[in-house]
C-alpha cells in the first residue's frame, strides 16, 4: 500500500524537466523551462528551498549530483548546449566550471561513480558524447566521442565501479576498474563505451529497439555476477540487455510493450526495481519474480487520487 | 511450488495530478520504497519549445508497504530482537535444541503481535479523527488475521502435537480467535435472571462447540430447572466426557475406548429420551453424538468454516490426525456459503494451511497481507524454513524464499529515518544478497551528525565494508573541512587513510601555525602514533611537533638533530621553510656552538634555494620578517665561522 508522505512545491513556473535526489534523499534538485535550477532540503518530511540557479539560456533538461565526498556538486546541461557544474561553497551555491564544446542542445548529464573520481558523461542532439573529467588539482578535461549517434544522443548511464566479475577477487577491484557507460540515440541503438588508454571506444552495438530510445539505465550488480542495463523507446517498449559477467554478449529480453511511448527507466537503489515512466501517464514499478519473470508490481499514474496522512502510534 | 510464489495483482495508486496529452508522469528513486513523483513534459522531436500546457509543480514523495512501521514501531523493534536472537540459536544450537527455541520464537512473535494490536485497540478506541480511527481499525483488522493464520500454522508446522493427534492444539486456537461465546456467557452470568436471557442458550451452544463443558456446566447450573432429572443427566454426560491430554500417560488407543464408551453412553441415554423434557438440552446431547445435522443447524453459533470443522472433529473425531484434516474441508465450507471477498482470501490462505500447501499460504499472504508491511511473511517464513518447512532450494533470482521475503522487509525499513539499523540487521542474515544490499544503502543514510557518522562507520566496520567506510569516513572529512574544523577534519581523514586530502588538512595546519606561531590541535597531532606514517605530510606534522618538544625540554642536541632532518628531507612544503629556519635562530644564538659546518651549510643551502626560488611567500615578507632573515643570515655565518674554528675544519672546505 503506497501513501504520499510529503509533497513539494517547486514553484517553477514553467515545466519540470528533471528532478534528482542527491545522495541521502535530503536534498531535492530540480530543473525546468523556466531556465532556473532550485534545490530544497527535503529532509523530515519538510521542504525548503535552499538555493535557485540561474546560468542556462534555455530550459534545462537534466541534472546529476556528485558523491558527497565531493562537497555539494550538481551538474545541469540545457538547450543552450552547455554543461554546468555547480557547487556549494560556504552555504553559497555558485558555477564551478561550464563546459561548451556541444553544438546543439545537450539532453543528457550523469556523474561517474566516485570511485574515478570526479568524471561525467553528457549526450548531445549534435550526436556526441563528451567525458569531462577534473584532475583534481581544479584543471577540467574533456574527451569528446563524435558522431556517436547519428541524429543525437539522448541519454547516459554509467555501470556501477564494481566490475561484475571481480566479485570474487577483490585484488583487481582496487587495481584497475575497467570504466564503461552506456547510450541510446536516435539512431535506434543502444552503446555501451569502454575506456581503454585513456581512450572511449564503443564495445557494444546493442540492437533492438525500431525508433529513437529514449532512456538507458544501467542497474546496480547486487550480488551476482552479472550487468543489467534497461532501454526504452518510442517504439512503446522496454528492453532488458543482460551480461552475465563472463561472456562478452548481451541478451535481449522484451519487458513489455506499451500502448504508449516510454520516455524514462530507472532503477531502485539495490537495482531490482525498475520503474517505467510512459506517455500512458502511468509509472509502472517492475520486479523479476521467483521465476525470473519480470511482473509489474505497481502502477502508479494521474488522476484525482487522494493523499492520505500516515497516522503513527507515536 | 506454484507458479509465480508473490506475484500478486497489480497495485494501483493514482495521484491528484491532472491528466493531459502533453504530460507524462515520472519518478525519481528515494531510499528502499521510495519514490519521488511529478509532471514533465512529453519532449518533441525537435526539442523545440512547445505549446505551453499546464503542468503542476508538485513534486509527491510516495512510500510503499512502508505504512506499518509507524503505527507499529513497538512491533518492528520487538521482533526485530526475537529474530537477531533466532539467528544467533540456528547457527549455534543442536537441531532438537533448535526446534523448542523456534516454537518459543514462533510464540514470542505472537505475543509481540497480540501486545501491539490491543495497544492499537486502545488508540482506535481513544481517537477522534474519524479518518484516522479507520485506519487504525483497518490494521486492527490486519493484526487480527494474521494472529489467525499464524497460530494455525504455528499448529500444523512449527509446534507439531506428538503423534499428530492435533484436536487439542485446534481447540486453543478456536478458543483463543472466537471469543464470543466466552463474552456472551460473561453477559448471561451477569444478567438479573441469566437463563430467562434471550441469548442464554447460544452461549451454552458456543461454549459447547468449542468444548468448553466448564463453562457449559456452570451455565445450565444456573437454569431454575437444573434440579430437573434431564439437567442432572446432560450435567453427567458433560462431566464424564474424556479429554485427551499428554500429561496422563494414557495411550491413544485408551483415550479411543473411552471416548466410544461415553458416546455409547450418550446416544443410550438420548434414545431413552431422557432428555425429551428440554429439547435445546436435546441439541446439546446431540452434538455429544456427533450428529451430523444438528451441527449445520447450529452454524450460525461456529461463524465460519474452519470453526465448524474443528467442532464436527471434536465431536466426530477426537483422535483425528493431522493428515485427516484436509478431508473435512470441503463438507464444512460446503455448509457456508457466499461469504465477502476479503474473507475469502483469508479462507483461501487458512485452506491452504489446512492442504499443507505452505507455498501457497505464503504466496496467498504476500498478495493479500504485505501491503502494508512485509513483517508477516517474512518473520513467518524464517520459522518455518529453520523448521525444515520450507524448500530451501535456489530460486532462479539466486537464493530461497526466506531470503526473498527478508531482503523485501529490510528494503521497507531502509527509507525510514531510524528503522535502517533494524533494516540492516535483518540484510546480515541474507546470506546471498545481504551483504550486497548493505553495500548499496549504508552509504545512502544521511550523515546529519557526527553521532550518526559515526554509527553508520561502526555498521560499516564490524561488517568489514571498508570500502564505504573510507567513503563516510571522507565525507564528514570533506564537510569538517568546509566548516573549517580542521582538527575534526584530520581525525576523520586519518580513518579514511587517504593521502591527498591528508594534506590539505596538515598543510592547513601548518599555515596556521605560520600566522599564528601555535598549534591548535596539540592533542590530535601528539596523538597520531603509527598514523603519521600514513603519508609523508602527517610524518612531518608529527616530527615537526616533536622537535618543539626537544626544544621545550631543553634537549639542545635532540632539537637540532631533528630540525636538520626535516629541513634536509624536504618534506616540508615550501612556505614553511621559513618557519623551520627561523626556528633555528634561536638555536644558533646560543653560548655554545650546536651546529657544526657541515649542518650549518644544510642550513644555507635551504635559505639560498627559498632565496633562488623566490618563492611568493618570501617576496611578501613583512619588514620585521625581512630583519630576522637578515639575522639569521648574520647567525649563519656566524656560527660558521665559530664552528670552523672549534673543528678546525678550514683546510678541508677550502678544498671543497
Amino acid at each position: 500500500m503506497a501513501s504520499v508522505i510529503n509533497s513539494v512545491d517547486t514553484a517553477h513556473e514553467d515545466m519540470i524537466h528533471d528532478a534528482q535526489l542527491d545522495y541521502y534523499g535530503t536534498k531535492l534538485a530540480t530543473c525546468s523551462s523556466d531556465r532556473s535550477i532550485r534545490i530544497f532540503d527535503v529532509t523530515n518530511g519538510q521542504q525548503t528551498l535552499i538555493t535557485q540557479l540561474r546560468g542556462h539560456e534555455g530550459p534545462v533538461w537534466q541534472l546529476s549530483w556528485a558523491h558527497p565526498m565531493f562537497g555539494n556538486m550538481l551538474a545541469s546541461c540545457g538547450y543552450d548546449r552547455k554543461v554546468i557544474i555547480w557547487k556549494e561553497t560556504n552555504g553559497v551555491w555558485g558555477k564551478l566550471y561550464e563546459y561548451t564544446q556541444h553544438d546543439s542542445s545537450v539532453n543528457s548529464v550523469s556523474f561517474a561513480p566516485h570511485e574515478y573520481g570526479l568524471m561525467l558523461a553528457c549526450g548531445s542532439s549534435d550526436g556526441s558524447i563528451s567525458v569531462i573529467t577534473n584532475a583534481g588539482d581544479g584543471s577540467w578535461d574533456s574527451k569528446k566521442i563524435n558522431n556517436a549517434h547519428t541524429i543525437g544522443c539522448n541519454a547516459v548511464s554509467w555501470a556501477p565501479a564494481t566490475a561484475p566479475n571481480s566479485l570474487f577477487d577483490s585484488q583487481s577491484v582496487q587495481q584497475g576498474l575497467v570504466k564503461r557507460f552506456v547510450s541510446g540515440g536516435c539512431d535506434f541503438l543502444v552503446k555501451i563505451w569502454v575506456e581503454d588508454n585513456g581512450q572511449w571506444i564503443e564495445e557494444q552495438k546493442l540492437e533492438g529497439h525500431s525508433d529513437w530510445v529514449r532512456d538507458v539505465a544501467w542497474a546496480q550488480s547486487i550480488g551476482l555476477p552479472k550487468s543489467i542495463i534497461a532501454s526504452c523507446s518510442q517504439d512503446c517498449r522496454v528492453i532488458i540487455w543482460t551480461n552475465d559477467g563472463v561472456s562478452n554478449s548481451w541478451t535481449s529480453k522484451i519487458l513489455h510493450k506499451f500502448d504508449d511511448v516510454v520516455w524514462h527507466v530507472s532503477w531502485s537503489t539495490t537495482g531490482n526495481i525498475l520503474a517505467v515512466s510512459g506517455g500512458d501517464n502511468k509509472v509502472t514499478l517492475w520486479k523479476e519474480n521467483l521465476e525470473s519473470q519480470w511482473v509489474c508490481i505497481s502502477d502508479i499514474h494521474k488522476g484525482h487520487g487522494t493523499i492520505g496522512e500516515r497516522p503513527s502510534s507515536g | 511450488m506454484a507458479a509465480s510464489t508473490v506475484d500478486g495483482e497489480v497495485e494501483v495508486f493514482t495521484l491528484p495530478f491532472k491528466k493531459s496529452r502533453n504530460l507524462k508522469l515520472r519518478s525519481v528513486w528515494g531510499m528502499g520504497k521510495e519514490l519521488y513523483m511529478f509532471q514533465s513534459q512529453i519532449p518533441h522531436k525537435e526539442r523545440e519549445e512547445s505549446q505551453r500546457s499546464f503542468s503542476e509543480s508538485n513534486i509527491f514523495d510516495v512510500q510503499w508497504n512502508a505504512e506499518m512501521h509507524d503505527i507499529a514501531r513497538k512491533l518492528v523493534n520487538e521482533t526485530h530482537n526475537i529474530f537477531v536472537i533466532l539467528q544467533g540459536q540456528v547457527k549455534s544450537l543442536s537441531q532438537s535444541i533448535l526446534y523448542s527455541q523456534l516454537r518459543k520464537a514462533s510464540k514470542q512473535y505472537r505475543a509481540v503481535l497480540k501486545a501491539c494490536s490491543m495497544e492499537l485497540m486502545q488508540i482506535a478506541d481513544s481517537c477522534t479523527d474519524e479518518s484516522k480511527k479507520l485506519k487504525y481499525e483497518e490494521h486492527i483488522q490486519e493484526f487480527e488475521m494474521i494472529q489467525l493464520i499464524w497460530s494455525l500454522c504455528e499448529i500444523l508446522f512449527i509446534d507439531v502435537a506428538p503423534g499428530g493427534l492435533v484436536l487439542t492444539s485446534l481447540l486453543d486456537w478456536l478458543q483463543w480467535h472466537f471469543q464470543e461465546g466466552k463474552q456472551l456467557a460473561t453477559k448471561v452470568i451477569h444478567s438479573d435472571q441469566p437463563c430467562e436471557h434471550p441469548q442464554y442458550w447460544e452461549a451454552i451452544y458456543r461454549l459447547l462447540l468449542q468444548g468448553d463443558t466448564e463453562n457449559v456446566r456452570k451455565l445450565l447450573a444456573l437454569n431454575v430447572f437444573s434440579h430437573s432429572d434431564s439437567f442432572i443427566a446432560v450435567d453427567e454426560v458433560l462431566k464424564k466426557m474424556p479429554r485427551w491430554t499428554y500429561q496422563h500417560a494414557q495411550s491413544v488407543a485408551e483415550y479411543e475406548m473411552k471416548w466410544r464408551h461415553w458416546r455409547e453412553e450418550c446416544v443410550r441415554r438420548y434414545e431413552a429420551g431422557q432428555f425429551a423434557a428440554y429439547p435445546e438440552l436435546e441439541t446439546i446431547v446431540q452434538v455429544l453424538c456427533g450428529d451430523e445435522a444438528v451441527f449445520k443447524d447450529l452454524k450460525d453459533c461456529c461463524e465460519t468454516w474452519y470453526h465448524l470443522l474443528v467442532s464436527k472433529l471434536l465431536y466426530q473425531n477426537p483422535t483425528c490426525r493431522i493428515q485427516d484434516l484436509t478431508y473435512e474441508i470441503k463438507p464444512c465450507q460446503a455448509v457456508f456459503s457466499n461469504s465477502s471477498p476479503q474473507i475469502q482470501e483469508l479462507d483461501n490462505i487458512l485452506q491452504a494451511a489446512l492442504e499443507f500447501d505452505l507455498h501457497q499460504v505464503i504466496k496467498d499472504s504476500c498478495t493479500f497481507l504485505s501491503n502494508r508491511s512485509w513483517w508477516f511473511v517474512s518473520h513467518l517464513a524464517d520459522i518455518l524454513h529453520h523448521c525444515g518447512q520450507l524448500d530451501p532450494q535456489e530460486l532462479p533470482f539466486g537464493s530461497n524464499l526466506r531470503e526473498y521475503l527478508l531482503l523485501e522487509y529490510a528494503t521497507s525499513l531502509m527509507a525510514h529515518k531510524s528503522l535502517y539499523q533494524v533494516g540492516i540487521d535483518y540484510l546480515d542474515f541474507c546470506p546471498v544478497f545481504g551483504r550486497s544490499y548493505i553495500e548499496a544503502y549504508v552509504e545512502r543514510i544521511p550523515l546529519e551528525t557526527e553521532r550518526k557518522a559515526h554509527k553508520i562507520l561502526h555498521i560499516c566496520l564490524e561488517r568489514d565494508l571498508l570500502v564505504q567506510a573510507q567513503s563516510i569516513c571522507k565525507v564528514m572529512g570533506m564537510k569538517c573541512l568546509k566548516q573549517e574544523r580542521f582538527g575534526s577534519a584530520l581525525s576523520w581523514f586519518l580513518k579514511s587513510k587517504d593521502a591527498t586530502v591528508i594534506k590539505q588538512v596538515t598543510d592547513r595546519f601548518l599555515n596556521e601555525y605560520c600566522e599564528e606561531g601555535k598549534f591548535s590541535h596539540l592533542d590530535l597531532i601528539d596523538h597520531l602514533g603509527p598514523s603519521m606514517l600514513i603519508t609523508n605530510s602527517l610524518t612531518f606534522l608529527a616530527k615537526y611537533r616533536e622537535f618543539h618538544t626537544f626544544y621545550n625540554n631543553g634537549d639542545v642536541k635532540g632539537a637540532v638533530n631533528l630540525l636538520l632532518s626535516l629541513i634536509s628531507s624536504r618534506l616540508a612544503p615550501k612556505f614553511f621553510w621559513m618557519t623551520m629556519l627561523m626556528d633555528a635562530l634561536p638555536l644558533l644564538n646560543l653560548p655554545e656552538v650546536v651546529f657544526n659546518v657541515s649542518q650549518t651549510y644544510e642550513l644555507l643551502h635551504c635559505l639560498e634555494e627559498l632565496q633562488r626560488d623566490g618563492t611568493s611567500n618570501y617576496k611578501n615578507l613583512k619588514e620585521t620578517e625581512i630583519e630576522k632573515l637578515k639575522l639569521l643570515r648574520i647567525a649563519l655565518t656566524r656560527n660558521l665561522a665559530n664552528a670552523i674554528l672549534q673543528e678546525r675544519s678550514v683546510r678541508t672546505v677550502s678544498i671543497s
